[in-house]
């Protein structure tokens, strides 16, 4: 299904020049879902930190996981970097999607790893990560992407790293410098951001998106008696992109875009 | 001579300690190093083999060198139930220390990551108090515990969570009707603590050995009986084929 940007005219213009800002604006991480491609001007700028943000049962984890499928399937290795959800259950969920393939993880192009066992094998289990800890958890998540050649990255949830790093210098400072590692990797990543509905607010300390590339926001809406999930851009470097807004559906085969056409009465997120 | 279940295992002292060690209370000895004060730890642990459950925290010795000891003087270790606590912290903590050391300093590879993937590790993270404590409480009949020594749980933990050790111990040998010996073997530790956990215990001994003329000769000091100050004692002590005597009857001090 193709869905064209609704409104061009409202996509923000690239930002050249910043710390995330991808080599050149013209090599896109295509992420394989069609729609999410097309009002992105065909993907998203290699390199670029993404953060999705969204609500519970808004499809983050599940749009993510496409993206690394489809990434595997062109060849690129894919990472999933699971806090709360042991990546056996995620493999299981996948596999009910038509999409996933069983191969991809067992031929190694499609990576999981559960990051409370980094945390265990490093030692790191104090609650709040100490300033040392955090590069060390850092210098950890580059030389697996680098010994892998990973080139998309899935972080779910950055939330839950942003429990144990409490202060918002810190969590800007992990966030610039793994931003720094993955984009000199040529990795795209997707760090997904729980978040409650609070109008105006992508992350949990508040600073994660003014550091990102972009922001992909997901929430539920409610009309005419039916829950919609819709997704818009909120921002993203290095590419135009249409600011309107979406309503997704997560079917076996994918996630499918349509705009969202805006009769009958609506929340917001 | 005391009933059988108050028995320290010094036949002199019991006789002339009229209270013995009853069930409920708890004991330190303080002895430093070549005071023989292991070995009156493990007479206590054996006097009560045969009468409940004697449970044997060792924190320096291996657990075959306490063994040993037990049959060089005909005492029957497999009564008794030896936990080595050194070895399993070291197994569980120091082993783990250095593991995290090599990999934060050499980085980690996927296998280590994804391989034997220590799901467990969080929930059974190593605590030295609560794997005693855990023990104690699987206890709901008298019992009888030595710690040899508290000086490892200052090594590990801090003063204050010593005491709470020693408090919980206490609690629980009132609560069913135990029987602790606590031993210190440095005489290092913070006084203030020292002072908690002797305020603690209902009886306090301690074992010195001095030199005196080409030998050293070693004294008991009976330094505190709960509610029984008129029992405090000055002993010399040697050890004969079945453990520590007392050369001479204690002479009361008043």
């Amino acid at each position: 299904m193709e869905v064209p940007p609704e409104n061009p005219a409202a996509a923000s213009p690239p930002v050249e020049g910043g710390l995330m800002a991808p080599a050149t604006a013209l090599e896109r991480c295509v992420t394989g879902i069609e729609g999410l491609d097309n009002i992105l001007s065909g993907g998203i700028p290699k390199g670029n930190m993404v953060l999705v943000a969204g609500s519970v049962g808004t499809g983050k984890t599940t749009l993510c996981l496409e993206f690394l499928v489809r990434g595997a399937e062109r060849g690129e290795r894919s990472l999933f970097l699971s806090v709360t959800e042991a990546s056996d259950k995620l493999i299981q969920n996948l596999s009910t999607f038509e999409f996933f393939r069983a191969d991809l993880v067992t031929n190694g192009s499609l990576v999981f790893v559960d990051l409370p066992v980094i945390y265990d094998r490093l030692g790191l289990e104090h609650e709040e990560l100490s300033e040392d800890e955090i590069g060390i958890l850092i210098r950890t998540i580059r030389d697996l992407v680098r010994q892998l050649g990973v080139k998309r990255l899935v972080l779910d949830s950055l939330t839950s790293v942003g429990y144990r790093i409490r202060r918002d210098e810190r969590i800007r400072d992990f966030m610039l410098r793994l931003g720094l590692e993955l984009s000199d990797a040529g990795c795209t990543s997707l760090l997904v951001s729980e978040i409650g509905p609070v109008a105006g607010r992508y992350s949990l300390h508040g600073v994660e998106e003014a550091i990102v590339d972009g922001v992909v926001l997901l929430w539920n809406t409610r009309r005419q008696g039916d829950i919609l999930r819709v997704l818009q851009i909120i921002k993203m470097r290095g590419t135009s992109h249409s600011q309107a807004q979406y309503v997704i559906e997560l079917t076996p085969i994918g996630l499918l875009l349509a705009p969202h056409l805006k009769g009958g009465r609506m929340e917001g997120p | 001579m005391p009933d059988s279940d108050r028995i320290l295992g010094i036949p002199e002292l019991d006789t002339s300690l009229a209270t013995a060690l009853p069930p409920g209370w708890m004991a330190v000895l303080t002895g430093p190093s070549g005071s023989g004060a292991p070995l009156l730890a493990k007479q206590f642990a054996n006097a009560g083999v045969g009468i409940s459950p004697v449970l044997f925290y060792t924190t320096y010795e291996r657990t075959r060198d306490v063994e040993e000891a037990f049959e060089d003087f005909g005492w029957d270790a497999s009564a008794i139930k030896i936990v080595n606590l050194a070895d399993e912290y070291y197994d569980r903590v120091l082993v783990r220390g250095l593991e995290v050391a090599r990999a934060r300093e050499q980085g980690l590879t996927l296998e280590q990551m994804t391989i034997d993937r220590p799901k467990d590790r969080v929930a059974t993270r190593y605590s030295l108090t609560t794997r005693m404590l855990a023990d104690l409480a699987a206890i709901d009949t008298p019992f009888r515990l030595v710690v040899d020594s508290v000086d490892f749980f200052f090594e590990v933990l801090q003063a204050q969570e010593v005491t709470t050790v020693a408090r919980q111990i206490r609690y629980r040998c009132q609560t069913v009707g135990g029987q602790a010996l606590l031993a210190v073997h440095s005489r290092n530790h913070d006084p203030a603590f020292m002072g908690a956990l002797e305020d603690l215990a209902d009886l306090v001994f301690d074992l010195r050995a001095e030199p005196k003329d080409d030998r050293y000769e070693t004294t008991l000091y009976v330094e505190k009986v709960r509610h029984r100050p008129d029992l405090q004692r000055i002993a010399r002590a040697q050890i004969g084929e079945s453990g520590w005597t007392l050369a001479d009857r204690p002479n009361p001090k008043r």
